[in-house]
C-alpha cells in the first residue's frame, strides 16, 4: 500500500495542501482510502475521470491529479452519465455528498442506478448540509439537531443504501472512516464492478453536526462509529428495535446485470451495421 | 521536520510528520492504541511522544484526513 508521502507525490497536487477542510473533518481520509484503491487497482490515473458535486465533499478533486469536473448541484451523476458513454474506456467516479445524492439530485441517483451504467458513485454522508452551515438534510437522523432542526428533526431520513438497492443498483455497500481499511477494499470492489456501484461513506463533521447535537471532538465521533457499526450478516439477525441507531456496514448487493454502456454500444452495432448494408 | 525510526514486525519504520498539514484535530493523538502521538499546549498540533510504543498499525496515517501523518517502511528508508 502507498504511504502517504508516496500518495502525495504520485496522485496529489501538492501545492494546493493543507486542504480547505475543517480540523478532525471526514472528506481527506476518505479521498486518501478512494486513491489507494485506485492504486491498487493498478488503474492508470488518466484514465479515471472524477466528477465532483457541491458541497465540502465536491473538494476532493482539487487535490487529486486526476481529471475532474465540478458539476452543478445534484447533477455530478448527470455529468458522469454522460461522460461515461461517450468515453466507455474511462473510468468514471462520481464523488457527492448525502445532500447532493439524496436530496438535490435524487431524481439522477435513483435513474443512474437503474438503468445500471458502469460508474461508481461514492456519497460522503456527514448527516447535515456542512459547508452552508449545518442545515439538516434527507439523512440527518430522526431527533438529532442541525441549524435547521434545533430541537431535533421531526422528518425520517432516507437509508441510502436502501434506495439504491430498491433503485437497482448492482453494487451497494457502506462503510465508515473508523473502518477504513474496509472502505478501502469496499471502493475496490465497486470501482472493479461492472455497473452501477454506490458506496456510502458515513462521515463525521465535527463543526457542524458534532457541535448541535454535543460530540464535537472528530476522535469521539469516530468512537462513535466503531460502536454503532454492525456488519451486514450480524444485521440479519437483529430486530428492527435492535438495530435502531445502528450504522449497518459492508457489501449489501454485488450482481450482475445488463449494463446501460455495453447494451447500448450492441444497438449502435446492430444498427450501425444494418444501415451500411 | 520532525521524525523518527523505530523497528516493527521485522522492519524499520519512520513515522514523518508534516506541522505545515497538521490541524491539530486530535485524531491521532486519541485513537493510536498506542499512544504514540501528543498534542503541543499551544498549537494543538500532533507531535511524536513516544515512537518506541509504535505498533505499526498502520491506522494513524489511513485516518489523518490532512496527510499530516505518513509511515516510511524499509525499502524506502
Amino acid at each position: 500500500m502507498l504511504s502517504t508521502a508516496q500518495m502525495l507525490e504520485k496522485y496529489y497536487l501538492v501545492d494546493k495542501l493543507p486542504n480547505i477542510w475543517c480540523a478532525g473533518c471526514g472528506d481527506g481520509a476518505i479521498a486518501a482510502a478512494l486513491v489507494r484503491a485506485v492504486d491498487e487497482l493498478g488503474i492508470d490515473k488518466n484514465s479515471l475521470t472524477q466528477v465532483n458535486g457541491i458541497g465540502c465533499s465536491g473538494r476532493v478533486g482539487a487535490y487529486q491529479d486526476f481529471d475532474v469536473i465540478k458539476g452543478t448541484h445534484g447533477r455530478a451523476l448527470a455529468f458522469a452519465t454522460g461522460i461515461k458513454l461517450f468515453k466507455p474506456e474511462l473510468t468514471v467516479v462520481a464523488i457527492m455528498g448525502d445532500g447532493d445524492c439524496g436530496a438535490i439530485g435524487g431524481n439522477h441517483f435513483i435513474h443512474a442506478a437503474r438503468r445500471n451504467i458502469d460508474l461508481t458513485a461514492l456519497v460522503i454522508n456527514n448527516r447535515i448540509y456542512g459547508m452552508t452551515g449545518g442545515q439538516s438534510s434527507p439523512t440527518t437522523p430522526f431527533g438529532d439537531r442541525a441549524s435547521t432542526a434545533l430541537t431535533g428533526s421531526v422528518e425520517r431520513p432516507f437509508d441510502l443504501c436502501q434506495l439504491a438497492i430498491g433503485a437497482g443498483a448492482t453494487y451497494v455497500a457502506r462503510g465508515t472512516v473508523y473502518h477504513i481499511k474496509q472502505l478501502q477494499r469496499l471502493l475496490k470492489n465497486a470501482i472493479a464492478h461492472k455497473g452501477f456501484s454506490f458506496v456510502e461513506v458515513v462521515s463525521q463533521c465535527p463543526i457542524y453536526y458534532g457541535r448541535y447535537n454535543d460530540e464535537a471532538s472528530p476522535a469521539a465521533m469516530l468512537r462513535w462509529q466503531k460502536e454503532s457499526a454492525v456488519s451486514v450478516t450480524a444485521a440479519q439477525g437483529l430486530s428492527p428495535e435492535e438495530l435502531q441507531g445502528k450504522i449497518v456496514i459492508g457489501e449489501f448487493v454485488a450482481k450482475d446485470e445488463p449494463e446501460f454502456v455495453s447494451e447500448y454500444q450492441a444497438l449502435i452495432d446492430r444498427y450501425g451495421q444494418e444501415a451500411a448494408e | 521536520m520532525p521524525d523518527s525510526v523505530v523497528t516493527r514486525k521485522g522492519q524499520r519504520l519512520r513515522i514523518l510528520l508534516t506541522p505545515r498539514y497538521c490541524k491539530g484535530c486530535g485524531i491521532c493523538v486519541e485513537l493510536c492504541p498506542a499512544k504514540v502521538f501528543g498534542s503541543e499546549p499551544a498549537t494543538g498540533k500532533a507531535y511524536l511522544a513516544a515512537v518506541e510504543r509504535c505498533v505499526d498499525c498502520g491506522l494513524c496515517e489511513l485516518w489523518c484526513p490532512d496527510y499530516a501523518i505518513s509511515l516510511e517502511r524499509e525499502a524506502n528508508l
